[in-house]
């Protein structure tokens, strides 16, 4: 298993493995990424319905898809493994606040964590395998042990491996790691996954 | 390594009762278990049906032996209610059982404890009750209780949740990473998923009627359902139930909580699943349907089942007409179903259907009976897209 790319943004900045690719002073979460969306031409209405956390996981699969040649692949040969620990805290609580008089449908969607595999696999027609787990931590062997048990089905070519917790306006992280079966470049594995998260 | 997954026990409890036994009878009699409301605490008591577990849950600690005031989320103590049914089938020993995995599925968590609190500043147990609140909590204390000691996870993809747990489950098994796991789903019913599922505007006030061209939504439900799957390898002389032998999960990439009119992930789920147990579609016998009630899934899925089978369409029916949709539990509560339709040679129709869409070429069937089943192929799809089949076989 080999990491193709690779995207990071906490604290104001984007990053693939190389190099931050992207940064502003301004820190809160929506604005940053909303003028990351219009610096880099992003035509994309979808974006502006999404809850914050899938608006963090949107823009990180956005870099990582860059330079990737998507065409190279079935729709069904990409699957997706993503994990965080705080689940959709954030929207559940909103939805919480709006179902006290009308609850909001448009809030409600994002109270699930795999929503936001949903929001890339319509944005990159992506129908292969998805799955969320809830952890504590970043845990790369379990994240490891899913990527593999993902290539061992037929017909998974690709997978997009996910970290994308949103706590706050201030408090958030997206890792997003775009990893092949077989090719060449930087092995996936626990030391190079620890080695990227330093960063 | 491959290895075949044999299912030696199974648990569930339902809308329709406790324990596999009330459950079968049910189904087999055309007993439904949707009802207004009698547990749920909600302003939408007399607006709404639903797939209840007619015991408080009160009542569910005294069965379980647990004290009536200890606090504990209704989520856990279906779950315990389910798993250890099918660990008493399965005669899983402590030493078994300390190895032994468990994989669960939920949304809610202890969402049913949460939600009533009435006020953050004067609760006295908050951090007790919050710390029951998060998806994880039902599946740590269900292995706790049950004395599962090995690999043990949560998923939340939604409505496939349970069916992806199974399927991991099997995975693990096949590829030979363990040797048994209890694999499943329970999800209590909430204010949180009743008044989101209102919001969508894709409840029936009345009784679901799937695939029907009448319907319009979908009951809610609870329950909890759980497998034991061990490898066929390590099981010697113990009663085999029947076998996991495919599963797959697919995303439709369509919309967050539509189906996309063509079906195309519930296509490739079935597809793929039939392509991991190596069968043909004409092999099928029986296909416990998504079958939610909506305009929207009932539809895609038909088509879906149109796209896979052609003009041969197996027998297909929706369970949820009487259990209510469980959501993250339904791969759980209905892979019970379905491994039962195989061990009793039977099939199981769904309720309240009269008439197909124009569109549709296949009908669900409408009665109870007894016949050859070889395969059944059970299907779970969740919002996101997130789809997802089960194939069970026969021994």
């Amino acid at each position: 298993m080999h990491i193709i790319n690779y995207c990071s943004i906490r604290k104001g900045k984007i990053a693939n493995a190389e190099r931050v690719l992207f940064s502003s002073d301004e820190y809160q979460l929506s604005s940053f990424l909303k003028s990351y969306y219009k610096i880099n031409k992003i035509s994309y209405p979808k974006f502006y319905k999404m809850d914050a956390q899938c608006k963090l996981a949107f823009i990180a699969s956005e870099v990582l898809f860059t330079d990737f040649d998507r065409e190279k692949y079935k729709d069904e040969e990409i699957a997706m493994v993503f994990a965080n620990s705080e689940s959709t805290l954030s929207t559940d609580m909103d939805y919480w606040e709006s179902a006290q008089t009308i609850a909001s449908p448009a809030l409600f969607v994002y109270t699930l964590p795999n929503i936001m595999m949903g929001e890339i696999a319509i944005r990159n027609k992506i129908k292969g395998e998805n799955l969320f787990f809830i952890a504590e931590d970043f845990d790369s062997n379990l994240l490891l042990q899913q990527t593999e048990l993902l290539f061992q089905n037929n017909p998974t070519k690709i997978v997009i491996v996910g970290w994308v917790n949103y706590e706050s306006e201030e408090r958030y992280l997206a890792r997003l790691f775009l990893i092949t079966k077989t090719g060449d470049g930087m092995l996936f594995n626990k030391e190079n996954i620890e080695k990227l998260n330093k960063d | 390594m491959s290895r075949r997954v044999a299912i030696t026990g199974i648990g569930v409890v339902s809308a329709l009762g406790l324990g596999v036994d009330e459950n079968i009878a049910a189904l087999q009699n055309g007993w439904t278990g949707i009802s207004s409301i009698q547990f749920l605490n909600t302003r939408l008591r007399d607006e709404f049906v639903l797939g209840e577990v007619k015991y408080s849950n009160d009542k569910l600690k005294e069965i379980l032996n647990i004290s009536t005031g200890k606090l504990i989320s209704r989520t856990s103590l279906m779950a315990f209610l389910a798993s250890r049914e099918a660990v008493d089938m399965a005669g899983l020993n402590t030493d078994k059982l300390k190895s032994c995995a468990f994989i669960s599925g939920t949304t809610v968590g202890g969402m049913d404890l949460t939600e009533q609190i009435k006020d953050f500043y004067s609760e006295k147990d908050l951090a007790e009750i919050i710390s029951l609140h998060s998806s994880g909590d039902s599946t740590e204390k269900t292995a706790d209780f049950l004395g599962a000691g090995g690999f043990s996870t949560t998923y939340s993809t939604a409505c496939s949740s349970a069916a992806n747990a199974i399927m991991l489950g099997g995975r693990l098994i096949k590829s030979g990473k363990v040797d048994r796991v209890i694999a499943g789903g329970t999800d209590a019913l909430s204010c949180f998923t009743l008044n989101g599922f209102n919001s969508l505007m894709i409840l029936d006030r009345n009784h679901c009627r799937p695939f029907d061209i009448s319907r319009s939504g979908l009951n809610l439900g609870e329950g909890a359902g759980y497998i034991v799957l061990e490898a066929e390898d390590v099981v010697k002389s113990k009663k085999i139930l029947a076998y996991l032998s495919g599963w797959a999960n697919s995303n439709d990439a369509h919309h967050q909580t539509a189906s996309s009119s063509e079906g195309i992930g519930a296509t490739l789920s079935m597809q793929k699943a039939l392509g991991v147990a190596g069968i043909n579609p004409g092999e099928i016998t029986y296909i416990n349907a998504h079958g939610t009630g909506t305009p929207n899934n009932d539809s895609s899925e038909a088509k879906a089942l149109a796209n896979v089978f052609g003009k041969n369409v197996p027998a297909y029916s929706s369970t949820k007409s009487f259990t209510g949709h469980t959501l993250g539990a339904c791969g759980g509560v209905e892979g019970v179903f379905s491994i039962m339709s195989i061990v009793n040679q039977e099939i199981y129709a769904g309720l309240n259907f009269t008439q197909a869409d124009e569109d549709i070429e296949s009908k669900p069937i409408v009665a109870y009976k007894k016949t050859g089943v070889k395969h059944v192929l059970s299907n779970s799809f969740g919002f996101g897209g997130n789809n997802s089949t089960l194939i069970f076989s026969k021994i």
